[in-house]
């Protein structure tokens, strides 16, 4: 078992964020999230990579605590741009993070346009070619139609290698190509769909995932 | 991939030039000092102690809250390690600079200052509590925050009295005299370049670095123990 939550809480004083989340997987698939803003995809992520403490449930990774399986697996989290250090240049962040091929931009990040710090976040986080769970938030935010394509190209091959991977995006074209099944985060809860029900036999458009998502949060399409 | 994490916070979370530029004038000043009146360290070292109060000031919740520690964070290391990481990129300008001022010293004929018990304590006693102090809160309040509670205390009658009295009093005998002098020291530890350790007492050193391990370990504390949520840029 790769990662197996159970009844996952999470709150900030009287502000439920999660209210329970069973999530397992025994990889390797690609597990899609989806939610409006604000439903705590970013919250559900980070507490799968021990960034932050649930209030309440159950969180294993390879049978063991968060904080002990990332001492032990090869785990790579990327939240977006915006969590890029302003300051450093890209190709030092790429070293920092051992990436074989860290290129040779000399600028800071803050001097980069918004989709080049995303792809610099991305290639330095998905640059360990050993990565055993992969968790990206957001990870098509700012990106052009060439590099959409090769983060969606690179996850795939991350899979075929054997990673499981749990991506959130609201651009849901893009997580239609890519993910074996979906939780749908609704009123703090995630409600699983495989692809198979998700496209009904054929493969998932973003058009039927819209349409699903539509469906269970009961919204007309 | 395990990341190191002092490479990673000397990219990330470094004192900045214009701090490295300051301790380097002071390294010079010193060095100049000891060769014009060997023995004579006092106020470059006091100086220096200022500036540290700034540069081990780095915060950390801002940073943090803008995710710029995730990749060092998730990449397996411990988060005691990353705190002590952490100091050590913040308070480590300032003890380099102090180490070479010791060196000095030690080839110079006079007493060496920067060596004594009282000056290594003043000198963790700066450096940990503004890092400890400044994890919750943005870069250099620590500095800026113990800077004015100084200026305050210089402008308070009581507290010019009870600069007289640790300048003037003999070693503390009883305990309310040590508690005293040890709060004295940990509020404004420049006292200790004012008196002997002798005068001040062991005890009181010992007290003051008891505290200093204190604020260490509960700085390792709020990185270890915090909830990394992200803060949305306004």
């Amino acid at each position: 078992m790769v990662c197996a939550l159970e009844g996952v809480r999470k709150s900030y004083g009287r502000t439920t964020a999660l209210r329970s989340i069973d999530l397992r997987s025994t990889g390797p698939e690609v597990v899609g999230i989806v939610g409006p803003n604000g439903a705590g995809k970013t919250t559900l992520l980070r507490i799968l990579v021990a960034l932050i403490r649930p209030t309440g449930g159950s969180v294993r990774l390879w049978d063991a605590t968060p904080l002990e399986a990332l001492a032990r697996h090869r785990v790579g989290y990327f939240a977006g741009e915006s969590t890029l250090p302003p300051a450093v240049r890209a190709r030092t962040w790429a070293r920092l993070l051992g990436v074989a091929d860290p290129g040779d931009d000399p600028r800071p990040m803050r001097f980069l346009s918004r989709g080049t710090r995303q792809h610099a976040g991305l290639h330095a986080a998905l640059g360990d070619d050993g990565l055993e769970l992969i968790v990206l938030d957001e990870p098509w935010e700012g990106l052009d139609p060439d590099m959409a394509r090769w983060l969606t190209e690179t996850l795939k091959e991350r899979r075929r290698r054997g990673a499981t991977i749990i991506v959130s995006s609201h651009r849901l074209f893009d997580l239609a190509g890519v993910c074996d099944r979906y939780g749908f985060l609704i009123d703090g809860s995630l409600l699983h769909r495989t692809a198979d029900d998700v496209g009904g036999g054929s493969p998932v458009t973003g058009e039927t995932l819209l349409a699903a998502f539509d469906a269970l949060r009961g919204h007309g399409g | 991939m395990k990341i190191d994490p002092i490479r990673y916070l000397l990219a990330v979370s470094a004192p900045g030039r214009p701090v490295l530029a300051a301790f380097a004038v002071l390294v010079a000043y010193g060095l100049w000092l000891l060769r014009i009146d060997p023995g004579d360290q006092g106020s470059a070292l006091a100086m220096l102690l200022f500036i540290q109060m700034f540069a081990a000031s780095t915060g950390y919740r801002h940073a943090a809250g803008r995710g710029h520690f995730d990749a060092l964070l998730v990449s397996g290391r411990s988060r005691a390690r990353v705190a002590v990481s952490h100091f050590l990129v913040s308070a480590g300008p300032g003890l380099a600079a102090w180490s070479i001022l010791a060196l000095a010293g030690l080839v110079s004929p006079g007493r060496n200052l920067s060596l004594r018990p009282g000056s290594l304590l003043a000198l963790l006693i700066v450096s940990v509590f503004t890092w400890a102090v400044s994890l919750p809160l943005p870069r250099f309040t620590g500095g800026v925050l113990w800077t004015s509670l100084l200026m305050a205390l210089l402008a308070s009658r009581e507290a010019l009295g009870a600069y007289g009295d640790f300048v003037s009093a003999t070693p503390p005998a009883d305990l309310a005299s040590v508690a005293k002098r040890t709060l004295a020291i940990a509020v404004c530890p420049f006292l200790l370049f004012a008196r002997s350790d002798d005068a001040v007492g062991p005890l009181v050193l010992l007290l003051g670095l008891t505290i200093v391990i204190l604020a260490f370990g509960a700085g390792v504390h709020y990185v270890s123990r915090r909830d990394y949520p992200l803060v949305e840029e306004s």
